[in-house]
């Protein structure tokens, strides 16, 4: 018995909800690919089941190494994103913009190689703060901004005003 | 009857006879004096006017005068001379005493006004020595209380100015952000705390 490879959760899929919304449509996809696998047994009819799977599934599949008509594998892989949506920590962040794909799949990435494997995290954007990045874990926020930057440090404009004077 | 009332009778009793001792010798001697002869009584009359003469009777008056005015004449001299030696005395003594004791007053008056002065400079100096050290207690809290304001207006002025300029930033950072360009500084700040978030997480 080889043991089992952990699953790689693929870059773009970051958040919970995105999480969610690929268990539910898994769950449809498994539904499906059992109902054309009866009805090849009833009708004798070869007929694959129809595949109309998100890119995000897809990718999912692809981690898994699962073939969406594989009834078996694609239910192994469910169990282990429920598993996953339940224990998986989450992480919120603060951007100064929206931040695109490119910059998310780096931040996903940091994040499952040096935090945790299956960490998912959700954006939002503070225009207030100027630059960096607020990251909350639980109930800490590690505040990286700019604007707390400055406001932490500005007795340090009245020493280099005195120095320059 | 006792001793005491004993002698009280017996000395009355002597009393008594001394007494009649006493009554029968006064009787014997009034009797010895009524018998002895009386001396006679000559009433002799002198008339002057007619022992001496009219003339000499005119002399003894006018040198009765003269005597009498000669001695009312010196008794008043020697009276002046008295009174004028009384009177100096009097003045020497009185300037004496006036000047013993104005001197003495006013010697006492001079210590007294002396002490006083002396009193007063103390005291003068004593509240002048309060005086200045009240002076340099207030002074120096009024250097510190000055000082204090000093350094707090420019704490108050370097904070309002870091403030500003700390506002003046954070606008000037504005709303376009480069997020591309921040990357670097993001996961360099992430790399610098990444065991303390790790460890919140996994806690």
């Amino acid at each position: 018995m080889t043991a089992q490879a952990p699953l790689h959760l693929p870059l773009d899929l970051y958040s919970p909800e995105q999480l969610s919304a690929i268990i539910i449509e898994l769950r449809a996809h498994i539904s499906a690919v059992r109902d054309a696998a009866v009805r090849a047994k009833a009708v004798h009819d070869d007929t694959p089941a129809p595949v109309h799977t998100s890119a995000l599934l897809m990718a999912a599949l692809r981690e898994a190494d699962a073939k969406p008509t594989d009834q078996v594998a694609t239910e192994k892989l469910l169990k282990q994103l429920e598993a996953i949506r339940d224990k998986a920590p989450a992480v919120h962040i603060m951007l100064a913009g929206l931040p695109n794909r490119d910059l998310k799949r780096k931040l996903t990435d940091w994040f499952r190689s040096e935090i945790h494997p299956y960490a998912l995290m959700t954006f939002a954007t503070r225009t207030d703060i100027g630059g960096g990045i607020i990251v909350q874990a639980g109930s800490h926020i590690y505040n990286y901004s700019f604007r707390e930057q400055i406001l932490s440090h500005k007795n340090r404009i009245s020493e280099i005003y005195n120095s320059v004077r | 009857m006792d001793s005491l009332q004993l002698v009280l009778v017996i000395g009355l009793v002597v009393m008594v006879v001394i007494n009649g001792f006493s009554l029968v010798w006064a009787i014997s001697l009034n009797k010895q004096l009524s018998e002895r002869p009386h001396p006679k009584v000559y009433e002799v009359k002198v008339d002057a006017h007619q022992v001496l003469a009219d003339v000499d009777m005119a002399d003894i008056e006018r040198l009765t005068k003269q005597q009498l005015a000669k001695v009312a004449s010196e008794a008043g001299a020697r009276f002046k001379d008295s009174m004028d030696h009384a009177v100096d005395g009097l003045s020497v003594r009185i300037s004496d005493m006036a000047n013993n004791s104005l001197t003495g007053e006013f010697e006492k008056y001079q210590v007294s006004l002396q002490a006083l002065r002396d009193q007063s400079i103390q005291e003068f100096s004593k509240l002048q020595a309060e005086l200045d050290t009240r002076r340099t207690q207030l002074t120096e809290h009024l250097d510190k209380i000055i000082q204090a304001e000093g350094e707090k207006r420019f704490a108050s002025l370097d904070e309002r100015m870091n403030d500003v300029v700390a506002s003046y930033l954070i606008e000037s950072l504005g709303n376009q952000v480069d997020l591309g360009a921040q990357s670097a500084y993001i996961f360099e700040t992430l790399h610098k705390h990444k065991d303390e978030i790790k460890r919140d997480i996994l806690s």
